[in-house]
């Protein structure tokens, strides 16, 4: 009986073919999924670099004062500012009254400005990267903040 | 009796596991190479200065001229600090002190450095005396100190943040 069927050589490249297409599609869809990546310092995710932030802050009679002492040059801060239990976020550049140098506070350099009276604050620092849309601004987790009471 | 299951030949199998591989392989490796931690810029643990002793002159033209003995107790070199001095009120010293240095050492973006160059010049057990010129009240300072280290062929200055001290100094 004569059944008519692809050549295995057809078989095996359109297969082959299905499988690639297929992967891109995947790919494609988690790709979307997870986000655009936003790295710093020659392909290191920005998320790693968080963890080598490291600064020092203290907040008194309304003052708050933050002094860069890690390697890391933090282009921002957010501030959750609590009144009782509830918080509010601001960024630290957006605060009225508060100058705060477009480049940030490189290693090694302080910051100390009025930012009103709160009864507690939490500072979490904000990088730049790069993302392939150019650069980025990312909020570290508030595990890298630190709380002033 | 013969059983007539139908299936995909194995030769075609292999194929198809072989190239899903060498799909993947590239794909998840683009997604995952941001996440591979690269060496970080820091000081070797056993870094270490003090201030062994300091002092307060009156200048004739009322600035005081602040002495600092700092000395290294570490396991390593060291090229130099930062300095920020305060009036006490606040627990982080604001106040940057490098500009104001006369003696001891040389003023580089935002710090002192002990020598010209990028050399970690005060060695363990060594002592260097700085001087600074103010003209305010301080009580206390938050020294830093640095070193230039190399990566990727590069001298680069690392901030020994796990180095970091306070030192209550009145002044004024």
């Amino acid at each position: 009986m004569k059944r008519k069927a692809l050549s295995p050589v057809i078989a095996t490249v359109l297969l082959i073919a299905m499988v690639i297409v297929i992967g891109l599609i995947v790919f494609l869809f988690f790709k979307n999924l997870a986000g655009e990546t936003i790295t710093k310092f020659d392909g290191e995710n920005i998320k790693l670099v968080c963890d080598d932030v490291a600064f020092s802050a203290s907040y008194s009679s309304e003052i708050l004062t933050i002094s860069n002492i890690g390697n890391v040059p933090i282009y921002g801060f957010d501030l959750k500012l609590y009144t009782g239990k509830d918080y509010s976020t601001e960024r630290l550049a957006d605060i009225s009254g508060v100058v705060w140098s477009g480049s940030g506070l490189n290693p090694g350099g302080v910051f100390s400005g009025n930012i009103g009276e709160h009864d507690k604050i939490q500072v979490i620092p904000v990088l730049l990267g790069t993302s392939e849309s150019g650069e980025k601004v990312y909020v570290c987790d508030d595990a890298v903040g630190k709380e002033l009471a | 009796m013969l059983s007539r299951r139908r299936g995909i030949s194995p030769i075609i199998a292999y194929v198809l596991l072989v190239s899903f591989v060498l799909v993947m392989v590239p794909i998840v490796y683009q997604g995952l190479k941001s996440y591979v931690p690269q060496e970080s810029l820091e000081c070797p643990e056993g870094i270490s200065v003090f201030v062994q002793d300091y002092s307060c002159e009156e200048n004739e033209d009322g600035t005081y001229n602040l002495t600092l003995e700092i000395k290294n107790n570490g396991r390593f070199d060291v090229g130099g600090f930062l300095i920020h001095a305060g009036d006490g009120s606040s627990e982080v010293a604001s106040e940057d002190l490098s500009s104001r240095i006369i003696e001891g050492g040389k003023i580089l973006g935002g710090m002192v450095v002990f020598a010209s160059g990028d050399d970690n010049p005060l060695g363990p057990g060594n002592m260097r005396k700085t001087v600074f010129n103010i003209n305010q009240e301080i009580a206390k300072v938050d020294i830093l100190p640095m070193r230039f280290q190399e990566k990727d062929g590069k001298k680069k200055i690392v901030i020994c943040s796990n180095a970091g001290l306070k030192e209550d100094v009145a002044c004024r």
